[in-house]
Protein backbone atom coordinates (compact mmCIF):
# COMPACT_ATOMS: atom_id res chain seq x y z
CA UNK A 1 0.00 0.00 0.00
CA UNK A 2 1.52 3.40 -0.92
CA UNK A 3 2.07 5.66 2.09
CA UNK A 4 -0.64 8.29 2.59
CA UNK A 5 0.14 12.02 2.30
CA UNK A 6 0.88 12.78 6.02
CA UNK A 7 3.13 9.69 6.12
CA UNK A 8 5.47 11.43 3.68
CA UNK A 9 4.85 15.14 4.31
CA UNK A 10 5.38 15.29 8.09
CA UNK A 11 8.73 13.41 8.16
CA UNK A 12 9.96 15.49 5.19
CA UNK A 13 8.98 18.75 6.90
CA UNK A 14 10.57 17.52 10.12
CA UNK A 15 13.88 16.85 8.33
CA UNK A 16 13.74 20.27 6.62
CA UNK A 17 13.08 21.96 9.97
CA UNK A 18 16.18 20.24 11.42
CA UNK A 19 18.35 21.96 8.79
CA UNK A 20 16.54 25.30 9.27
CA UNK A 21 16.98 25.05 13.04
CA UNK A 22 20.71 24.37 12.71
CA UNK A 23 21.20 27.42 10.45
CA UNK A 24 19.06 29.69 12.68
CA UNK A 25 20.85 28.50 15.83
CA UNK A 26 24.27 29.40 14.39
CA UNK A 27 23.17 32.91 13.29
CA UNK A 28 21.35 33.42 16.61
CA UNK A 29 24.44 32.39 18.61
CA UNK A 30 26.69 34.80 16.68
CA UNK A 31 24.21 37.69 17.11
CA UNK A 32 23.74 37.08 20.86
CA UNK A 33 27.49 36.88 21.51
CA UNK A 34 28.05 40.14 19.59
CA UNK A 35 25.00 41.98 21.00
CA UNK A 36 25.85 45.16 22.93
CA UNK A 37 25.81 45.09 26.73
CA UNK A 38 22.95 46.82 28.54
CA UNK A 39 24.15 49.91 30.42
CA UNK A 40 22.09 49.08 33.56
CA UNK A 41 21.99 45.26 33.77
CA UNK A 42 25.19 44.34 31.96
CA UNK A 43 25.66 40.89 30.43
CA UNK A 44 22.73 39.25 32.26
CA UNK A 45 20.29 41.28 30.14
CA UNK A 46 21.15 38.89 27.29
CA UNK A 47 18.79 36.36 28.93
CA UNK A 48 16.11 38.50 27.24
CA UNK A 49 17.07 36.89 23.89
CA UNK A 50 16.04 33.44 25.14
CA UNK A 51 13.37 34.24 27.76
CA UNK A 52 10.98 36.30 25.61
CA UNK A 53 11.25 34.08 22.47
CA UNK A 54 10.41 31.05 24.64
CA UNK A 55 7.32 32.93 25.89
CA UNK A 56 6.31 33.61 22.27
CA UNK A 57 6.68 29.90 21.42
CA UNK A 58 4.61 28.97 24.49
CA UNK A 59 1.82 31.39 23.45
CA UNK A 60 1.92 29.93 19.93
CA UNK A 61 1.65 26.40 21.32
CA UNK A 62 -1.43 27.24 23.38
CA UNK A 63 -3.02 29.17 20.51
CA UNK A 64 -2.53 26.16 18.21
CA UNK A 65 -3.99 23.90 20.93
CA UNK A 66 -7.16 25.98 20.86
CA UNK A 67 -7.25 26.08 17.04
CA UNK A 68 -6.73 22.29 16.86
CA UNK A 69 -9.45 21.80 19.48
CA UNK A 70 -11.85 24.08 17.59
CA UNK A 71 -11.20 22.23 14.33
CA UNK A 72 -11.74 18.90 16.10
CA UNK A 73 -15.12 20.04 17.46
CA UNK A 74 -16.08 21.19 13.98
CA UNK A 75 -14.78 18.32 11.82
CA UNK A 76 -14.58 15.47 14.38
CA UNK A 77 -11.32 14.40 12.77
CA UNK A 78 -8.85 12.65 15.11
CA UNK A 79 -5.90 14.33 13.40
CA UNK A 80 -6.94 17.72 14.77
CA UNK A 81 -7.12 16.27 18.27
CA UNK A 82 -3.61 14.84 17.89
CA UNK A 83 -2.42 18.21 16.57
CA UNK A 84 -3.94 20.03 19.59
CA UNK A 85 -2.37 17.59 22.09
CA UNK A 86 1.04 17.88 20.38
CA UNK A 87 0.88 21.70 20.36
CA UNK A 88 -0.06 21.70 24.06
CA UNK A 89 2.90 19.49 24.94
CA UNK A 90 5.40 21.65 23.04
CA UNK A 91 3.75 24.80 24.47
CA UNK A 92 4.09 23.47 28.03
CA UNK A 93 7.74 22.67 27.32
CA UNK A 94 8.46 26.26 26.22
CA UNK A 95 6.42 27.66 29.12
CA UNK A 96 8.62 25.58 31.47
CA UNK A 97 11.69 27.18 29.87
CA UNK A 98 10.15 30.63 30.52
CA UNK A 99 9.60 29.65 34.15
CA UNK A 100 13.22 28.53 34.48
CA UNK A 101 15.03 31.30 32.58
CA UNK A 102 12.89 34.04 34.20
CA UNK A 103 13.87 33.27 37.81
CA UNK A 104 17.55 32.97 36.76
CA UNK A 105 17.30 36.48 35.29
CA UNK A 106 15.37 37.67 38.37
CA UNK A 107 18.02 36.31 40.73
CA UNK A 108 20.70 38.18 38.81
CA UNK A 109 18.83 41.51 38.65
CA UNK A 110 16.28 41.63 41.51
CA UNK A 111 18.29 39.43 43.88
CA UNK A 112 15.43 36.94 44.24
CA UNK A 113 14.44 33.78 42.36
CA UNK A 114 10.69 34.34 42.61
CA UNK A 115 8.15 36.99 43.54
CA UNK A 116 4.37 36.56 43.63
CA UNK A 117 4.13 39.37 41.11
CA UNK A 118 1.00 39.28 38.90
CA UNK A 119 2.95 38.50 35.67
CA UNK A 120 4.96 35.70 37.27
CA UNK A 121 1.93 34.23 39.00
CA UNK A 122 -0.21 34.25 35.84
CA UNK A 123 2.65 32.66 33.86
CA UNK A 124 2.73 29.86 36.45
CA UNK A 125 -1.07 29.60 36.17
CA UNK A 126 -0.82 29.35 32.36
CA UNK A 127 1.74 26.55 32.71
CA UNK A 128 -0.45 24.68 35.22
CA UNK A 129 -3.60 25.06 33.09
CA UNK A 130 -1.98 23.36 30.08
CA UNK A 131 -0.02 20.87 32.21
CA UNK A 132 -3.41 19.83 33.62
CA UNK A 133 -4.69 19.52 30.04
CA UNK A 134 -1.91 17.00 29.32
CA UNK A 135 -2.43 15.13 32.60
CA UNK A 136 -6.19 14.88 32.06
CA UNK A 137 -5.59 13.50 28.58
CA UNK A 138 -3.07 10.95 29.82
CA UNK A 139 -5.49 9.64 32.47
CA UNK A 140 -8.29 9.07 29.96
CA UNK A 141 -6.49 8.51 26.68
CA UNK A 142 -8.15 7.52 23.47
CA UNK A 143 -11.85 8.15 23.90
CA UNK A 144 -13.93 10.50 21.78
CA UNK A 145 -15.28 12.06 24.99
CA UNK A 146 -11.72 12.86 26.15
CA UNK A 147 -10.98 14.54 22.83
CA UNK A 148 -14.15 16.64 23.07
CA UNK A 149 -13.47 17.66 26.67
CA UNK A 150 -9.82 18.42 25.87
CA UNK A 151 -10.87 20.60 22.92
CA UNK A 152 -13.20 22.70 25.10
CA UNK A 153 -10.62 22.89 27.90
CA UNK A 154 -7.87 23.91 25.44
CA UNK A 155 -10.02 26.72 24.05
CA UNK A 156 -11.07 27.94 27.52
CA UNK A 157 -7.43 27.93 28.70
CA UNK A 158 -6.62 30.48 26.02
CA UNK A 159 -8.31 33.14 28.19
CA UNK A 160 -5.22 33.12 30.43
CA UNK A 161 -2.97 34.41 27.60
CA UNK A 162 -4.32 38.02 27.40
CA UNK A 163 -4.39 38.08 31.21
CA UNK A 164 -0.73 37.04 31.18
CA UNK A 165 0.26 39.54 28.49
CA UNK A 166 -1.49 42.52 30.11
CA UNK A 167 -0.64 41.51 33.71
CA UNK A 168 1.94 44.29 34.03
CA UNK A 169 -0.63 46.96 33.02
CA UNK A 170 -3.25 45.36 35.27
CA UNK A 171 -0.83 45.49 38.21
CA UNK A 172 -0.90 49.29 37.86
CA UNK A 173 2.79 50.03 38.35
CA UNK A 174 3.22 47.55 41.24
CA UNK A 175 4.84 44.89 39.02
CA UNK A 176 8.57 44.29 39.35
CA UNK A 177 8.60 42.58 35.96
CA UNK A 178 9.85 44.80 33.08
CA UNK A 179 7.25 46.26 30.70
CA UNK A 180 6.27 44.35 27.54
CA UNK A 181 8.55 45.07 24.62
CA UNK A 182 7.24 47.70 22.23
CA UNK A 183 8.61 49.35 19.10
CA UNK A 184 11.78 51.27 19.98
CA UNK A 185 12.04 49.91 23.54
CA UNK A 186 15.15 47.87 22.68
CA UNK A 187 18.54 49.58 22.61
CA UNK A 188 20.71 50.08 19.53
CA UNK A 189 22.01 46.74 18.19
CA UNK A 190 19.56 44.69 20.29
CA UNK A 191 16.78 44.37 17.71
CA UNK A 192 18.55 41.87 15.43
CA UNK A 193 19.54 39.34 18.16
CA UNK A 194 16.04 39.61 19.61
CA UNK A 195 14.37 39.11 16.20
CA UNK A 196 16.66 36.18 15.43
CA UNK A 197 15.86 34.73 18.87
CA UNK A 198 12.16 34.92 18.02
CA UNK A 199 12.72 33.29 14.60
CA UNK A 200 14.88 30.52 16.13
CA UNK A 201 12.30 29.83 18.85
CA UNK A 202 9.51 29.56 16.25
CA UNK A 203 11.64 27.24 14.08
CA UNK A 204 12.53 25.14 17.17
CA UNK A 205 8.84 25.09 18.09
CA UNK A 206 7.88 23.93 14.56
CA UNK A 207 10.59 21.26 14.58
CA UNK A 208 9.45 19.84 17.92
CA UNK A 209 5.78 20.10 16.98
CA UNK A 210 6.26 18.23 13.69
CA UNK A 211 8.18 15.49 15.48
CA UNK A 212 5.53 15.28 18.19
CA UNK A 213 2.70 15.11 15.62
CA UNK A 214 4.56 12.30 13.85
CA UNK A 215 4.86 10.38 17.14
CA UNK A 216 1.11 10.79 17.74
CA UNK A 217 0.38 9.59 14.19
CA UNK A 218 2.66 6.55 14.55
CA UNK A 219 1.14 5.65 17.94
CA UNK A 220 -2.34 5.79 16.43
CA UNK A 221 -1.16 3.65 13.49
CA UNK A 222 0.37 1.09 15.87
CA UNK A 223 -2.78 0.98 18.03
CA UNK A 224 -4.88 0.48 14.90
CA UNK A 225 -2.70 -2.43 13.72
CA UNK A 226 -2.83 -4.06 17.16
CA UNK A 227 -6.60 -3.71 17.24
CA UNK A 228 -6.81 -5.29 13.75
CA UNK A 229 -4.59 -8.17 14.89
CA UNK A 230 -6.78 -8.77 17.93
CA UNK A 231 -9.87 -8.73 15.70
CA UNK A 232 -8.27 -11.42 13.53
CA UNK A 233 -7.92 -13.66 16.57
CA UNK A 234 -5.03 -12.74 18.82
CA UNK A 235 -1.30 -12.99 18.24
CA UNK A 236 -1.19 -16.75 17.80
CA UNK A 237 0.15 -17.46 21.27
CA UNK A 238 -0.87 -20.74 22.94
CA UNK A 239 -2.81 -18.69 25.52
CA UNK A 240 -5.30 -17.42 22.95
CA UNK A 241 -8.71 -18.95 23.36
CA UNK B 1 27.96 35.65 33.71
CA UNK B 2 27.15 32.38 35.50
CA UNK B 3 23.41 33.11 35.45
CA UNK B 4 23.55 33.89 31.73
CA UNK B 5 25.38 30.64 30.92
CA UNK B 6 22.95 28.66 33.11
CA UNK B 7 19.92 30.17 31.33
CA UNK B 8 21.28 29.38 27.85
CA UNK B 9 22.45 25.88 28.85
CA UNK B 10 18.99 25.05 30.17
CA UNK B 11 17.20 26.61 27.18
CA UNK B 12 19.34 25.17 24.39
CA UNK B 13 20.00 21.91 26.26
CA UNK B 14 16.29 21.47 26.93
CA UNK B 15 15.42 21.81 23.23
CA UNK B 16 18.19 19.34 22.31
CA UNK B 17 17.08 16.75 24.87
CA UNK B 18 13.44 17.04 23.74
CA UNK B 19 14.46 16.76 20.06
CA UNK B 20 16.53 13.63 20.79
CA UNK B 21 13.65 12.09 22.77
CA UNK B 22 11.34 12.69 19.77
CA UNK B 23 13.83 11.09 17.36
CA UNK B 24 14.27 8.00 19.55
CA UNK B 25 10.54 7.62 20.13
CA UNK B 26 9.79 7.91 16.39
CA UNK B 27 12.46 5.34 15.59
CA UNK B 28 11.08 2.92 18.22
CA UNK B 29 7.53 3.30 16.89
CA UNK B 30 8.62 2.79 13.27
CA UNK B 31 10.51 -0.35 14.30
CA UNK B 32 7.46 -1.68 16.16
CA UNK B 33 5.22 -1.01 13.14
CA UNK B 34 7.61 -2.64 10.66
CA UNK B 35 8.07 -5.70 12.94
CA UNK B 36 4.29 -6.02 13.13
CA UNK B 37 4.10 -5.93 9.33
CA UNK B 38 6.79 -8.61 9.00
CA UNK B 39 5.06 -10.97 11.45
CA UNK B 40 1.63 -10.31 9.90
CA UNK B 41 2.10 -9.82 6.15
CA UNK B 42 -0.99 -8.63 4.35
Amino acid sequence: MPPSSPDRVIPTLHRASTVALGVCAIIYGILVVNAPLDSEQGVIQKILYIHVPCAMAAYLGFLLTAIGGGLYLWKRDERFDRFAASAAEVGVFFCALVLVTGPIWGRGTWGTWWSWDLRLTVTLLLFLVYLSYLLLRSFTEGTERTARFAAVYGIAGLAVIPLNYFAIDLAGGRSIHPQNLEGGSLGVGMVMPFAMGAVTAIVAFSHLLLGRIDIARLRAQLAEREAEREMRGGDGSPWDI
Amino acid sequence: MGYLIAAYLIGVGGVLVYAVYILRERRALRTAISQGEESNPG
